[in-house]
């Protein structure tokens, strides 16, 4: 028996390359960005408050991006680019 | 950073927007309402995926040089053959399931024959582009032709001469299978003459399970959504935690237009009335329901159910004809837009306890700090100022049922799109 696939056609993928990494953090900004998914802006503040125990050369800065999850936040991103070194998003549950 | 429950999603995301190689520190499950001080141990512990501390995959996630694996070249080769490999009709059967192509009820075998005889109930050709689906807006959206809806159709059990309604459907793009946790089905409202032409049900149990149109043009959606978009399969493509029972036929339905008291629901949002429209609606998840309008308290009992609905969730009254006249004789409603009116200003919440809904925190909140109205006023109100937790645009009205009682409905959802059915005829 002969049948046809119901599956669509997927889109080309094209591979994005990886930032260039600081060899350390110390002296540097890392971004911690909420990305307002229930309460994540807590327990972005427990990862603050360890980097200002535990690594306290380390500038972290906490923000939550503007709008809902699903959307970018453009002028945080740049903002990251500019003064950024490094960036954690979080927190996707 | 994710929970540990969304490992498999993140990573087929992730490769799917271009970075197969993606960094990701995990911790337990769940984020939301742990104290400050569980969330500190979730920081101080260990990755569940990994089992290293956290923190430190962090660091060096974030200063590690890539590794000569993550900058190698991955092959993005993908594509979707037109036949799957002859074999048995029993072993096909148990392919489709295990491929997740079906909604694990028993389905038809598309052959090429009756993919034909599908392809017959439209004048589009089979390899015209009808649109683009993906099951979050966050995710890859896959192409499919007239052709592809036509396979699903088939499989769902459908006639040719719904084909029509279930390529307009496809059309509007707007996913039955959504990934999200909230599991959300989606709702179906046919108008105008092909209800008559293909036998759709709009009066007694129009709702499920008594019509085959009703039936099998809300499987199609919900089939051809999850393999047009390139799946929905929970843990992976598929996040609702409960799942919907609704999501099976996605309550697809036509208005009983004939013994409504008001204008159908297609000539509110701009199309004649001799037209022949589907509407979509997504979100599906809340219900409330009631047995008629009484005399002297119908006001408190539709405040109870309008208060009883996710706020996040604006309802669509579902109404028995019977209801739908008693709202006339109680309210004085001689049309839908009064009647929306009027739960407009009745469905109420102090602001306090509206705000603190976890829904209007993740969605609301943010539009309001965006300054966007009427959230960014909402938000200024004091806590126990009663606010409208419902916009007179996002309230809907569909006459539906066989008049055997008074019985009526509110559906939380969100009304997405209509679309002609006539264009794809």
């Amino acid at each position: 028996m002969v049948v046809m696939n119901p599956m669509g056609y997927p889109p080309a993928i094209e591979q994005l390359k990886m930032a260039p990494r600081p060899a350390s953090l110390e002296g540097k900004t890392v971004y911690l960005i909420d990305m307002r998914f229930d309460d994540g802006d807590i327990f972005l503040q427990q990862m603050q408050e360890w980097f200002a125990e535990h690594m306290s050369g380390v500038n972290a800065v906490l923000k939550r991006k503007s709008g809902v999850y699903t959307q970018d936040d453009d002028a945080l991103f740049e903002e990251v680019r500019e003064k950024g070194d490094a960036a954690v998003v979080a927190i996707g549950h | 950073m994710q929970t540990e429950a969304f490992e498999t999603v993140v990573r087929e995301s992730s490769f799917a927007s271009g970075m197969p190689r993606q960094r990701f520190v995990f911790v337990p499950q769940p984020v939301m309402g742990k104290s400050p001080l569980e969330l500190r141990a979730y920081v101080d512990g260990d990755d569940p995926v990994t089992g290293r501390p956290v923190m430190e995959e962090v660091v060096e996630a974030l200063t590690s040089p890539p590794t000569d694996e993550e900058k190698q070249e991955v092959n993005f080769e993908r594509s979707t053959p037109l036949l799957v490999d002859e074999d048995t009709e029993d072993n096909l059967n148990r392919l489709f399931l295990d491929n997740h192509w079906t909604d694990k009820l028993p389905i038809v075998l598309p052959t090429e024959e009756r993919v034909e005889e599908m392809l017959g109930g439209t004048s589009h050709n089979r390899d015209e582009v009808v649109g683009r689906m993906r099951p979050t807006s966050t995710r890859e959206a896959w192409e499919f032709t007239v052709e592809k809806v036509a396979v699903n159709a088939v499989m769902a059990g459908a006639s040719p001469e719904y084909f029509p309604v279930i390529l307009a459907l496809a059309s509007t793009e707007v996913s039955a299978r959504a990934s999200t946790t909230t599991s959300a089905a989606a709702m179906v409202v046919v108008n105008g003459p092909i209800r008559h032409e293909i036998e759709m049900n709009w009066g007694t149990g129009a709702m499920g399970p008594y019509n085959h149109a009703n039936a099998t043009i809300g499987r199609a959606y919900g089939l051809l959504s999850q393999n047009l978009q390139g799946g929905s399969q929970p843990g992976k493509t598929y996040v609702g935690s409960q799942g919907n029972n609704y999501a099976y036929n996605s309550i697809t339905i036509a208005e009983n237009e004939e013994r409504s008291p008001w204008n159908p629901f297609h000539v509110q949002h701009g199309f004649q009335a001799d037209e022949s429209v589907v509407s979509v609606f997504a979100g599906c998840w809340s219900t409330s329901m009631q047995l008629g309008i009484r005399e002297t308290y119908w006001r408190e009992h539709v405040r109870n159910l309008l208060r009883g609905m996710n706020p996040h969730l604006p309802p669509a009254l579902l109404l028995d004809p019977i209801t739908a006249r008693q709202f006339i004789d109680r309210g004085g409603f001689d049309t839908k837009e009064k009647l929306i009116q009027w739960i407009h200003e009745n469905a109420t919440m102090e602001a306090g306890v509206y705000w603190d809904y976890q829904m209007i925190q993740n969605y609301v909140h943010p539009r309001a700090m965006n300054g966007e109205e009427p959230f960014s006023s909402n938000l200024k109100a004091k806590d126990n100022e009663l606010i409208t937790i419902f916009r007179p645009e996002e309230i809907h009205v569909v006459v539906v049922g066989g008049e055997t009682n008074g019985y009526w409905r509110m559906m939380g959802c969100n009304y997405a799109k209509s679309v002609s059915i006539d264009e794809w005829r």
